[in-house]
């Protein structure tokens, strides 16, 4: 039910997004600026590569647009009290200011972390009225997309201390199978639109040197030793079998483990057959994802299957630049089902580990929510001077705030910055964003190389890119290319003590009967010790939960 | 006869390689500093740099943190060094003197050895820190360290190993205690005090933990705490669209292995210079037999 | 040492005790601030610690609880178990291989390459392991420098840092590597210190090389050498917070999480308090005693003296 709530949300948010049709300069709405200055004491975590990028020439972190438009807009003076740059820098220097005593006005935690401090009292517990009343109509669409279940994560004792930012996970993050498109040239193939054909790039890329350098030097399928990896992942394999990698999948009205079902030995069958034909590296278990790069730079390896922005990531991208001729196509993986006929949905999770927690003894606890709403306000609408500038500052780091972002911004980069290029819509009216993603798509047409990712993901011209089969296949319809987590619970105790280690025996055992190691059949005493080391604990905690709902 | 004449040989190549062994990796990354990105990212560089470039250091010269860092270092060395030193000699000179002449020697022993067996932990230190007002200035990575008991051992026990007479003579001229500390022993005892700012220079320079936890803002961080953020293996695994948005064309690697070669470029520029003191420095104050 | 006051007490300071005790008063007082003044830092251990109530804030006590809970869990006894085996491994090969670098180094007549080496194979321990971490991460990846001179022998990538099954080793062979050039000082001074008759009158009688080794260098290390051994005792805890901090990964806390880094990453990273100093005092408590142990058999045996 909760599934169906989500999925009409997402509807009709691309359609309220579509027709809004986007900023010219919007003006800024009042929050409710004071009278006097009022400071807000905060901590943040930047790295080198993000202060190299925007604290340069005359800003500093006392002195730069957001913290200038804060005091504008609002009248409030931000003070960092600490600033890190790593996440474990932030974590150790934390808990060392938390306990001396030093508590920021307010600070962004995970949910365990809002349960600590919540049990110390040292925190608002009325973060959802405040927000209720003095957030601002962008804030309230933004971290309402989640809906009321984000909220539910940050409950203790039934009231609610955190702000949930669910935000980051975009609804698009659909997974692809990137295939070398020079390579299919060679072998005068054709993209494969089911299974099979799946199987049949893979074994020509395989055995008929694709690359024509007269060696057998190429592999079928790139994966790394990190099973659980956006990129290079086997999670998108299994989910051709219905065999989510790491879920609780509702069966016969219980809720059961992804792992332990027959569709996971399916599909676990199908990659040990692969890795036999001599279809897989042979050390993929021991390669880890810079390795596999290299491999696929080195023209070793043509078909991957990784998220729609993975050509941002090294892993593609390196290839791209490396080698002149290059080319990745994307074929959406929920088209390629081993089932024919059938779609291979993704998961969905909307569980929220991400909070603003505001500070008991801060004096204005409700200026946090109206630095929230301006945050946002100023993300959405004047994006090239707070979102990432023209010459590529990414100025949104300094807000101060996680990424609170539309779930569909890909989509929707994609569709006006197409608009933009095709001269449908004046510069003006798309958003700095997509602006710059149109132009870098441009830039790429033009013969710059280096822009290769953009085109990749976010170009409008019928060929495969991925942000245009999202638009052209799934956005009417998530119930049928998406599966929402059955368990949508907090913790429990038995995932606090056994999740870590269930996890390495998954990976343990699929590694091996992938290489051939173990039979295909020790996946059932896999599933056995699966259930014996901590399984069977969480499978009972989960379908209580599940009863009640 | 055979033996004799094989020996040397073997023992020479068995030697050359060891010190190979610990002068490759240095020369690896010498090596990746001036090659290419290309090259580094596809591993076609081994001891040579190939497709030589100095992009690595023209790079660095313009990252203004990277020098902001070496400067805090230096800085730090500047201060750290001289207030060890003086707190080691002022410590060590008492102690090395005979019980019965000094007879709170063993209290003041002990009291110092104890702190090298136990600790309260990072949390009360950074209390500390922070309550005596010393968060994110330079005196926070000087002063909790500023007495290092294992070089007032050391140096009390070279102070030990030197003639009494020397004392009783100038006791005898009328010389005050606090004049033959200095204008006696310490110059006495130069191959240990050599040893000793050796080891003091470069416990200062590579340490890296207090400067994350004292200092408040990057800016501020010592050399080995920038690189530590900056050297770290970015966890690829778990990353979103938008960090590797940032990784995305920059070249870490050559980038890297520039700015580890500046780095411990101090340290092997200091040592060799110390290095003829710091065999009799040690053994003499360290080991007794 | 209490009577050494009471006699101090009774005859009252001389001179030169006052000008000591004067020159004692600066480090005396910094240790006493930031060493002693942290100790109280302990009775985290005791407590069901709440960081934002601090560190004088009204706590729970909860007795021996924190220690009850974290010695039930099984991820201290891997920690202890690691510490054990990487220390102990360190602990050997950290004293076999630079007694037998110095034997080396002691049969090499022309001084010019002898010193070479020695500043070569000193060099490692100079160099901060933020610094060595970043070389051996770039060097022993899978696509590093050594997996590729690897593979030239058809061998498969190992991936030395990122698998339980050599990261031991790993952590082991390279903390030799960085050490063993500079512990061989000691006993090459020790073999400087060996009366040169000895060996005269041994090659007289016809002794060769590997003899005068056998029954004269070793011999003369041998004092030496069970000292170093004693007195590394107290470090049997310490497997390398420095190293292990900067080299490891999730990948590998099965092999590679030793008490340190645990203590470092449940108290601070996952903001377990109370059950991360209880785990630290406990290690304080067995260092502080073995080290003890140690110096008191280290002077018994070899009458050696700390102080």
């Amino acid at each position: 039910m909760k599934k169906r709530l989500l999925c009409a949300l997402l509807a009709c948010m691309l359609l309220s997004g579509a027709m809004a049709a986007v900023a010219e300069e919007v003006p800024v709405p009042d929050f409710g600026k004071y009278d006097e200055t009022v400071v807000i004491t905060a901590i943040n975590n930047l790295s080198d590569q993000v202060r190299q990028n925007t604290l340069k020439d005359e800003y500093t972190i006392e002195d730069n647009p957001w913290q200038s438009a804060y005091l504008e807009y609002l009248n409030v003076k931000r003070e960092y009290l600490w600033i890190t740059a790593s996440d474990e820098e932030y974590n150790t220097k934390r808990s060392l200011a938390l306990a001396a005593g030093e508590i920021p006005d307010y600070l962004q935690v995970s949910q365990v972390e809002l349960m600590q401090l919540a049990e110390a009292g040292v925190i608002v517990d009325n973060a959802k009225e405040l927000f209720d009343e003095y957030a601002g109509d962008q804030l309230k669409s933004l971290i309402g997309y989640y809906g009321d279940i984000a909220w539910e994560y940050g409950a203790y004792d039934g009231d609610f201390y955190g702000i949930p930012c669910a935000g980051g996970q975009n609804y698009d993050c659909l997974d692809f199978v990137w295939i070398r498109s020079d390579w299919l040239e060679n072998l005068g193939m054709q993209p494969p639109t089911n299974y099979s054909e799946l199987l049949a790039v893979i074994e020509a890329f395989v055995t008929q040197d694709p690359d024509g350098n007269g060696e057998d030097d190429t592999f079928g399928l790139a994966l790394c030793n990190d099973l659980d990896s956006e990129i290079l992942t086997v999670e998108s394999f299994l989910n051709l079998f219905g065999a989510y990698y790491d879920m609780w999948i509702e069966k016969d009205g219980q809720l059961v483990y992804s792992a332990t079902t027959q569709e996971a030995k399916n599909a676990l069958a199908a990659l040990r057959d692969m890795y036999a034909k001599g279809w897989l590296d042979p050390e993929f278990g021991v390669k880890d994802q810079a390795a596999v790069a290299m491999d696929i730079a080195n023209n070793e390896v043509g078909v991957v299957f990784a998220v729609n922005w993975a050509p941002l990531s090294t892993t593609l991208n390196n290839c791209i630049q490396a080698n002149p001729e290059a080319g990745f196509i994307c074929v959406p993986a929920w088209r390629l089902a081993n089932e024919e006929g059938t779609i291979a949905r993704s998961k969905y999770d909307p569980s929220c580990n991400n909070f603003i927690a505001i500070s008991s003894a801060c004096e204005h606890p409700e200026a946090v929510i109206k630095m929230m709403s301006l945050y946002t306000e100023l993300y959405a609408n004047h994006y090239s001077e707070y979102g990432i500038t023209d010459d590529g500052r990414e100025m949104w780091h300094l807000a101060g705030f996680p990424t609170l972002e539309d779930p569909l911004k890909n989509c929707k980069n994609m569709m006006y910055g197409g608009q933009y290029l095709r001269g449908e819509v004046a510069a003006e009216d798309i958003s700095g964003e997509q602006l710059q993603m149109a132009l870098n798509v441009q830039a790429f047409e033009e013969g710059d190389r280096t822009m290769w990712p953009y085109y990749a993901i976010f170009a409008d011209d019928g060929e495969y890119n991925s942000s245009e089969w999202f638009v052209r296949e799934v956005k009417d319809d998530y119930d049928t290319y998406y599966i929402c987590e059955g368990y949508r619970g907090p913790d429990t105790q038995g995932m606090i003590d056994y999740e870590g280690m269930l996890a390495t025996i998954r990976d343990e055992a699929y590694i091996k009967i992938i290489i051939g190691d173990e039979e295909l059949d020790y996946f059932d005493t896999f599933v056995e010790e699966w259930y014996a080391a901590g399984g069977q604990t969480i499978t009972g905690e989960v379908n209580d939960w599940f009863a009640e709902q | 006869m055979k033996e004799k004449s094989a020996f040397p040989a073997v023992n020479a190549i068995v030697l050359s390689l060891l010190a190979f062994l610990c002068l490759f990796p240095f020369v690896h990354l010498l090596a990746l500093s001036f090659s290419s990105a290309n090259a580094a990212n596809q591993g076609r560089v081994w001891l040579w740099p190939v497709e030589a470039t100095i992009d690595a250091y023209r790079m660095i010269i313009a990252k203004k943190e990277f020098w902001q860092s070496a400067l805090v270092s230096i800085e730090r060395l500047a201060l750290g060094v001289p207030v060890q030193m003086v707190l080691t000699i002022l410590a060590a000179y008492p102690l090395s003197k005979p019980s019965d002449r000094f007879r709170w020697r063993m209290f003041f022993a002990w009291f110092f050895f104890f702190t090298m067996l136990f600790s309260g932990g990072m949390i009360p230190a950074y209390l500390l820190v922070r309550e005596l007002k010393l968060m994110d200035t330079l005196w926070a990575l000087v002063l909790p360290g500023a007495v290092p008991v294992f070089n007032v051992v050391i140096l009390m026990n070279y102070y030990r190993s030197l003639p009494a007479e020397i004392e009783e003579a100038a006791i005898v001229d009328g010389a005050s205690q606090w004049r033959i500390m200095w204008r006696i022993w310490t110059p006495l005892a130069l191959p240990s005090i050599a040893t000793l700012t050796l080891f003091s220079l470069v416990g200062h320079w590579n340490s890296w933990f207090d400067g994350i936890i004292y200092m408040n803002f990057p800016e501020n961080y010592p050399l080995q705490s920038y690189l530590r953020t900056v050297i770290q293996k970015v966890d690829t695994s778990n990353m979103t669209m938008e960090q590797w948005r940032e990784l995305a064309g920059t070249s870490e690697r050559t980038l890297k292995a520039a700015q580890i070669m500046i780095a411990s470029l101090p340290m092997l520029l200091f040592y060799p210079f110390l290095q003829r003191y710091f065999i009799k420095g040690i053994t003499i104050g360290g080991v007794k037999g | 040492m209490a009577g050494a006051m009471r006699a101090a007490r009774r005859k009252g300071l001389s001179a030169d005790e006052r000008s000591w005790l004067l020159f004692l008063l600066l480090p005396v007082l910094f240790v006493l601030v930031f060493s002693y003044g942290g100790m109280y830092g302990v009775v985290i251990a005791f407590q069901r610690f709440i960081p934002a109530k601090g560190l004088f804030g009204n706590q729970n006590w909860v007795g021996l609880e924190n220690f009850q809970y974290v010695f039930s869990l099984k991820n201290v006894w891997r920690a202890i178990w690691n510490t054990l085996s990487i220390s102990v491994w360190k602990l050997v090969l950290g004293i076999v291989v630079p007694v037998c670098v110095a034997l080396l180094l002691n049969e090499v007549r022309r001084s010019g390459f002898k010193r070479t080496v020695q500043t070569i194979v000193y060099l490692p321990h100079f160099i901060s392991w933020v610094i060595l971490s970043g070389i051996f991460l770039d060097l022993l990846s899978t696509d590093g420098l050594v997996n590729q001179f690897l593979g030239l022998f058809g061998l498969e990538p190992i991936f030395f840092l990122g698998s339980n099954r050599y990261f031991q080793a790993t952590l082991i062979v390279t903390d030799v590597w960085k050490g063993f050039g500079y512990s061989s000082i000691i006993y090459l001074s020790a073999i400087a210190g060996i009366d040169q008759e000895q060996y005269e009158s041994a090659r007289i009688d016809g002794a060769g090389r590997f003899r005068c080794m056998r029954y004269i260098t070793l011999p003369g290390l041998a004092g030496t050498i069970a000292l170093m051994g004693v007195l590394s005792i107290g470090n049997l805890l310490n497997a390398g917070f420095d190293q292990v901090l900067n080299m490891y990964s999730p990948q590998v806390y099965e092999t590679g999480d030793i008490i340190d880094t645990f203590v470092y990453r449940f108290g601070l990273l996952e903001a377990k308090y109370g059950p991360s100093q209880a785990v630290g005092l406990m290690k304080s408590v067995i260092s502080a005693t073995l080290t003890v142990v140690a110096y008191v058999l280290a002077y018994k045996y070899a009458d050696y003296s700390l102080f």
